[in-house]
């Protein structure tokens, strides 16, 4: 009883402060009022928000780079294997990207900044911009850590990893904090990358290995190992034996990250193996990727999530004629792009501009249903 | 494409005999309309693609000019016992007051900055200081004006249901007294501004349900309540003794804003030049025809950069009304290119200095109280 009252007051509390800055500084929060003016001080200062400074940058391989970031206090550090949602400015625009970190908590502690590591992704608007433009002293926005990619508080006896590419980098954030407390786990290391050089951190993960036995190291490059092996496995894409060989200390738990289509291949393998699926943990690495048809010819799928309705068509019209047409009433104007009435989230897919031709990014984001038609298959919230 | 508000052949009038001899629109042929929209667009697309960092600079710099001079405006009222002082104070916080609505509100609820992502720049969150919601504001301005600009009967703008500006409009014994209206609503244009949704007229023309505008009536009285908190009790209340002159000088500074704003809006549509249009004229318009509408619709006024970002950038009301959702920093910078397309298409582009136009639209709302000589 006590608590209910306790949270009805708390709410009601809170109810009575937003009211009162709503009525004094027409915005919910009184510090979103004076978050210009404190930027404009120092543009490290904020009234709600984490920041983090760029002190610099370094590259990792020909398409990787790290820089090294120094957080606000308000930020609260982070357990090994999570991630961060970073906010950019790209000419004037906000754009949030979610990594993981690829340093040891034990960093941050020390020196109080951390890393990030990111591969410049082909065709990405955000990727390619900061290999560009991201540089020492720049000012990026940050979200508190997140995330479940971590090790359990009691550490396991034995662990297997399995990282492709860029996927390395909250394994190496656990492997940083492991090799910081000598390794108390037996851990095997089966990692991927296209050639013999894209092994991003591939010298000191050789390093690692050789100071603590009880690290194992497979890599493998599939596509080009150059002229030596860089493992006694089968130098290609992934397959059974590959498997093998981090199951071969019975992990207690197996950490998977890398993009979509192999976590998918993998977690088949290891299920034939005979690796119980539920003992696996994956970081949720780059969606499955969108197809986007702008010839029109093949169907697209517009699912209005917020109705659980959803409409088919190879001849999509805007997407606000596509809603009316399945019976959706969402709030609209003017019909010509004009008075922004018709805003609504978009959760994924991407959509064509019909007046600039322009066509969207795949993230979520706020739309205009009245002159935007999809160009592939898209998730509304009406 | 066939409506079920196809002209009625035997009410439908020959509109252009009908309109005031002032009113020589030109009418475009249908390729021209064409030509036009594209030269319309094109100039949009290139002020779009050129849109970043600078813009939203120059819309974070307005903001913390706008709010270090509520903060000084607020502690000098404050803080004053003699007249020099209050007088800052209120002048301070009633140009704040005239950048949040006019050069910041305006026209971020335009969605002129949604562009850039930032929730304290978009037009679904963005809420003003004054009276009216952000949302009744966004039905009535973004969507009826902007869509029916001056469509007498559809744009509710027009004269506000309050005054006959136009021979379109029939002469009735409540007009005859507009001009008083016109001062009164200049006095307190927040709270018309405010009550506009309500819909007055359907009042007056006992059609008005209360249904319909039950959702209006709620949200609106929430935000006026805390308009008035804010400016008639809290502020007041902080100087404790001095309550009245506190008050006193919040009034005054809403009544700065209010006089300007309202100035501002009239000189948009309300000046000698500026052409109506009626809804048969508009049925099935296409794009072409519309960008048309806001030309001749819309008037400009010229001044100092100053006057520019006090008006919110409605001295370009004509750029404004062709590209509600462009940054209206730049329409200064468009004022030329658009001079240029009206004189290809031989369009006029109405324009003249700020006090020349208000005489104008006065001698309009003076004019049109009394009944035409022609019968309408």
């Amino acid at each position: 009883m006590q608590t209910t009252a306790t949270t009805k007051n708390n709410s009601l509390i809170s109810k009575a402060k937003t009211w009162f800055n709503s009525s004094l500084f027409n915005l919910d929060r009184a510090g979103d009022y004076f978050e210009y003016l404190v930027d404009g001080i120092d543009p490290m200062w904020s009234t709600n928000q984490c920041k983090a400074r760029v002190l610099g940058v370094k590259a990792e391989t020909k398409d990787t780079k790290t820089w090294i970031l120094q957080p606000t206090e308000r930020w609260e550090g982070f357990t090994p294997g999570q991630h961060v949602h970073f906010t950019f400015t790209v000419d004037g625009v906000l754009h949030t990207r979610t990594f993981t970190l690829s340093s040891s908590p034990v960093q941050w502690q020390q020196d109080g900044t951390f890393t990030l590591t990111v591969k410049k992704v082909k065709d990405g608007r955000i990727t390619p911009w900061m290999h560009e433009s991201l540089l020492d002293g720049d000012i990026v926005v940050i979200s508190q850590a997140q995330g479940e990619f971590c090790l359990p508080e009691r550490l396991p006896q034995s662990v297997g990893y399995i990282a492709a590419g860029s996927g390395i980098t909250p394994i190496m954030s656990q492997l940083r904090w492991l090799a910081g407390r000598g390794m108390p786990v037996t851990a095997d290391l089966l990692y991927f990358a296209n050639t013999a050089e894209d092994f991003i951190f591939g010298a000191e993960i050789t390093e690692l290995e050789q100071n603590h036995n009880s690290l194992s190291v497979h890599k493998v490059a599939s596509y080009d190992s150059g002229d030596e092996p860089v493992s006694a496995l089968p130098q290609g894409p992934i397959v059974a034996e590959h498997i093998q060989a981090v199951l071969a200390n019975n992990p207690e738990m197996v950490y998977l990250c890398g993009p979509y289509p192999f976590r998918e291949i993998a977690k088949s393998l290891l299920a034939e193996a005979g690796y119980d699926l539920a003992k696996v943990k994956e970081e949720a690495f780059g969606l499955p990727p969108v197809k986007v048809d702008l010839d029109g010819d093949n169907p697209v799928t517009v699912s209005f999530s917020g109705s659980g309705v959803e409409a088919s068509t190879s001849k999509p019209g805007t997407l606000l004629d596509m809603a009316e047409a399945e019976g959706l009433k969402p709030t609209a104007g003017c019909r010509m792009g004009i008075c922004y009435t018709c805003k609504c989230k978009k959760k994924s897919g991407q959509v064509k501009n019909v007046l600039t031709g322009e066509i969207s990014s795949n993230d979520e984001e706020e739309i205009q249903i009245c002159i935007t038609t999809p160009v592939s298959d898209v998730d509304l919230d009406i | 494409m066939t409506t079920a508000t196809q002209p009625d052949i035997a009410k439908a009038k020959p509109i252009d005999l009908e309109l005031p001899t002032k009113n020589s629109k030109r009418r475009l042929s249908e390729e021209e309309f064409n030509a036009l929209a594209r030269d319309f667009d094109a100039l949009r697309d290139e002020i779009r693609a050129d849109l970043g960092q600078k813009d939203v600079d120059y819309m974070k710099n307005v903001i913390r000019i706008q709010r270090y001079l509520e903060i000084a405006g607020r502690t000098l009222i404050h803080f004053s016992f003699t007249p020099v002082p209050f007088t800052l104070g209120v002048a301070a916080l009633s140009v704040s007051k005239i950048l949040n609505n006019m050069e910041i509100g305006h026209n971020v609820m335009h969605g002129q900055f949604d562009w850039t992502n930032d929730p304290q720049l978009s037009s679904k969150t963005f809420e003003w200081d004054t009276a009216c919601s952000s949302d009744s504001w966004k039905r009535t301005h973004n969507y009826e004006h902007h869509t029916f600009t001056n469509i007498i009967g559809k744009d509710r703008d027009y004269g506000y249901d309050l005054m006959r500006l136009s021979d379109e409009v029939p002469w009735k014994p409540f007009y005859s007294f507009q001009t008083v209206y016109f001062a009164l609503l200049s006095i307190f244009f927040q709270w018309g501004v405010a009550l506009h949704e309500l819909g007055y007229e359907a009042i007056r023309d006992k059609t008005w349900k209360y249904d319909e505008k039950k959702d209006y009536i709620k949200t609106e009285v929430k935000k006026s309540a805390k308009q008035i908190f804010k400016d008639y009790i809290f502020f007041p209340a902080l100087a404790g003794p001095f309550f009245w002159k506190v008050m006193l000088g919040n009034a005054l500074a809403n009544l700065g804003r209010n006089l300007w704003a309202s100035a501002v809006i009239y000189c948009g549509h309300f000046t000698a030049d500026a052409e109506t249009f009626t809804e048969e004229e508009c049925e099935n318009e296409t794009r072409g025809q519309w960008y048309y509408r806001q030309l001749l619709g819309s008037s400009n006024f010229s001044g100092s950069r100053l006057v520019y970002i006090m008006s919110g950038h409605l001295s370009h009301q004509i750029e404004h009304h062709l590209f509600p959702d462009i940054p209206a920093h730049r329409y200064e910078e468009m004022q030329p290119k658009v001079q240029a397309i009206c004189e290809k298409y031989g369009l006029p582009y109405h324009n003249g200095p700020f006090w020349k136009q208000y005489k104008t639209v006065v001698n309009r709302v003076v004019k049109y109280s009394f009944p035409s000589k022609k019968p309408a």
